[in-house]
């Protein structure tokens, strides 16, 4: 036993430290002895006061009338420390020694709620000397806006569902308090939360139990409904060759003015033995990490994203995906700079990965909690303060140029100062399709009518299936004298900008439909039928596995997951039945005769260009 | 869309002859994946194997991982054309590259491929498989 206990006496914890002074009954005395032997014999050297715990009838208990552990009363309060007064309520007490039934919640039994009560307790003690609730790295890890002197402030971090206690959520102090219940007397809790567990066992000096296995299997998460959450991945930190900071350039809309940050990891294919830069070729298994807004409306409301009234949250997702949506339909440049990661701090980051990914749902706020003060947060919790220190900045562009300077050491191999060429054959960036795009449309400009404007950009604004259709008639006509060499040379680059062509036509049909839609209440009806039938397949992580809190354990996830995805076959497939009839009638109203007119033409032109495409294969 | 695609992987056919160069077991100087593989479509025996092809394709890529390779098929089909790429090695483009490998580690996959695309060197083969497996979506 570390603690001299003396009944009613001052108790001295060591020398220099605090003294404990309860008067209580011999069971109290006993637990408050069995969580003293819990936490590390030094928990408390730093508070240099006299602590006394006492057993009193609280207010509250008023309300615990429950003897079910999982229905106490809201309001119900098990402790309060007043500085050092730790006063526990009597109600608690009396069913921790009459009551020794397991519940499927909290700490389990009421005697291990007492434990927790106290070590609850004692831990805002020491928070009150230490400040160790307001720690930076503390604030990023449980979610906060930004950091804060003040540990009253509420967590940003409101998902109770994943939560073993929504208390944590109350301000920093409870954070830390609940979560030291849990890392004190739940050895699961260093594998459900284990960025928090890594961070606590540091600064409290309490022991990782190390019985548990941790799960570092994520879900990738999609905009292809039939992709959502289909895929499970081992982010094991092993299994990681590096983390990349991941840069969408400036794109058109409003929210993506600065860029947006995400980051990359380089997951190695199954098959390998060795980590290393050959995982760089196993680019279908790598992962995108991406903060986003949360947002189940069919329509993008701006005042609800100034105001963080959409959930932000850790998106997983194919990187491939990623590179999709940025280089081909936002027509953005994609950078991905290596990070330099000692493996603890690879770990530490990936700990955090799936803490988040499986707990958190923030407050997104366009201008000053979007993907890059997520993103900065995130990897600053990984690093030194000396490092993180560095990255002052919160736009992407900026915490790019933060991350690649090269004094700041941040990047595996120096990035600064490469020109644009060097970056894209080192593969530091991937090129937006517009220069692909644009130089085939500059070939063409020379033997197509409605070609003429030099610049692509206008052309995509203007151009429509029917006059381009009309020259690819001419055109046909035309080439009947041309070199088979050049006319194949043209055909191919007409081919190629029209499916380019018509992908952007109908990415563009839903944002009409959605932009017409108050014209005309049929029109809404459907267009709303169409969302919800979306949003049934609109579902959060800790909805598909679900934990007893936390990131789930491997028996929790191989349990569930594939029930899952058995289920989930048949959502889809009525899903995209039911978008398909939604769209149909969408497209059916006058307010579409433009699209519908401009889908025929592109039928049109899919028939001519077939037959140039037979044309030229024909050439001998 | 997805006929839009075939009509683009159709439009990079160089010529018939290199195509039956390909299955006739005729040496080809230069092979156009895009070529060979309409004829591979057209052969009743492959149709198994290439829905094979597909199924894996879309399991382990998801529907973004097949458009990143459809769009790749065009450089691909422009280098090998021009004699840029030789082998698996050399291919430039990360998505299919990475296809590419998988199967070439692939025993029972590549006596497949071997026993319907005759001739030409292993790339060519694999290409000409995938592209089929692309196309016949």
């Amino acid at each position: 036993m570390k603690w001299a206990l003396l009944g009613l006496a001052l108790i001295t914890t060591c020398s220099q430290a605090a003294t404990l002074e309860y008067k209580s009954s011999g069971f109290l005395k006993g637990e408050i002895e069995a969580s003293l032997d819990i936490l590390p014999s030094n928990y408390l050297n730093s508070v240099q006061k006299q602590i006394s715990i006492d057993e009193i009838q609280l207010k509250s208990d008023a309300l615990f009338v429950s003897e079910d552990l999982c229905k106490i009363n809201e309001g119900v309060k098990f402790g309060i420390t007043k500085k050092d007064k730790i006063s526990i309520s009597a109600r608690l007490v009396q069913l921790a020694e009459s009551n020794t039934k397991e519940f499927n919640c909290g700490h389990k039994t009421f005697r291990n709620m007492l434990r927790a009560v106290i070590i609850h307790e004692l831990t805002h003690v020491k928070d009150n000397v230490e400040k160790i609730s307001t720690n930076a790295d503390f604030q990023r890890i449980v979610g906060m806006k930004k950091v804060q002197k003040n540990s009253k402030k509420h967590l940003m971090n409101q998902n109770t569902v994943s939560s073993p206690d929504a208390y944590e959520f109350e301000n920093l102090e409870e954070s830390l308090a609940v979560n030291t219940e849990y890392l004190a007397l739940d050895p699961e809790f260093e594998c459900r939360k284990p960025a928090t567990a890594n961070f606590l066992s540091k600064k409290l000096g309490i022991k990782l139990a190390g019985t548990c296995q941790k799960n570092y299997k994520v879900l990738a998460q999609s905009a292809f409904v039939e992709d959502n959450y289909q895929l499970s991945v081992n982010i094991d930190p092993k299994r990681i060759y590096q983390v990349h900071y991941l840069f969408a350039g400036k794109g058109q809309a409003l929210m993506s003015r600065w860029g947006h940050a995400m980051f990359r990891l380089i997951v190695c294919a199954p098959f390998r033995k060795t980590v290393g830069p050959e995982c760089m070729d196993d680019v279908s298994h790598h992962l995108a990490l991406s903060y986003r807004a949360y947002m189940s409306d069919i329509n993008i409301s701006y005042s609800k994203g100034m105001f963080g009234q959409y959930p932000s949250q850790l998106f997983i997702m194919r990187y491939l995906e990623v590179q999709q949506e940025y280089t081909k339909f936002d027509l953005r440049d994609l950078y991905s700079i290596p990070l330099k990661l000692t493996s603890e701090q690879k770990k530490d980051f990936l700990d955090l990965t799936i803490e988040r990914f499986w707990t958190y749902q923030g407050r997104y706020y366009f201008l000053d909690n979007n993907c890059g003060t997520e993103t900065v947060k995130h990897l600053a919790a990984a690093l030194s303060d000396d490092e993180s220190k560095l990255i002052g900045s919160i736009t992407p562009l900026k915490i790019y140029n933060d991350i690649v300077k090269h004094g700041n050491d941040l990047t595996d191999g120096n990035v600064d100062g490469l020109n644009r060429e060097q970056m894209i054959s080192g593969k530091l960036i991937v090129e937006s399709m517009f220069e692909e795009l644009n130089s085939n449309y500059q070939v063409l400009r020379g033997h197509l009518e409605s070609f003429k404007d030099k610049d692509f950009k206008k052309f995509l604004a203007k151009t429509t299936a029917a006059t381009r259709l009309q020259d690819y008639e001419r055109f046909s006509d035309a080439s009947t004298n041309m070199s088979p060499e050049e006319k194949r040379q043209i055909v191919l680059k007409l081919v190629y900008l029209e499916r380019y062509l018509a992908s952007r036509f109908l990415m563009e049909v839903p944002k009409k439909a959605v932009a017409q839609m108050n014209k005309d209440q049929d029109l809404k009806n459907e267009v709303m039928k169409m969302g919800e039938s979306m949003k049934t397949l609109s579902i959060q992580p800790w909805e598909v596995v679900s934990a007893r809190y936390g990131v789930p354990t491997a028996p929790e996830f191989e349990i569930q997951y594939p029930k899952f995805v058995n289920k989930r076959q048949g959502e889809i497939k009525m899903s995209i039945d039911s978008q398909m009839s939604n769209l149909q009638n969408i497209l059916g109203k006058k307010y579409f005769a433009k699209e519908l007119n401009e889908l025929e033409e592109l039928k049109k032109i899919k028939k001519l260009t077939t037959e140039l495409v037979n044309q030229v294969s024909n050439i001998q | 869309m997805k006929i839009l695609l075939i009509t683009l992987a159709l439009s990079l056919s160089i010529g018939n002859v290199f195509a039956q160069n390909i299955l006739q077991g005729t040496t080809a100087v230069t092979l156009s994946p895009f070529v060979a593989a309409t004829r591979l479509l057209e052969m009743t025996t492959a149709a198994p194997f290439l829905s094979t092809l597909v199924s894996a394709l879309g399991q382990s890529r998801g529907v973004a991982g097949k458009e990143q390779m459809k769009d790749e098929l065009v450089g691909l089909n422009s280098d090998i054309e021009a004699g840029i790429v030789n082998s698996i090695g050399e291919v430039r483009q990360p998505a299919l590259k990475e296809f590419f490998a998988e199967i070439a580690a692939d025993e029972a996959q590549m006596n497949n491929i071997d026993s319907m695309v005759k001739n030409g060197t292993q790339l060519q083969k694999i290409a000409t498989a995938v592209t089929a497996a692309l196309l016949s979506e």
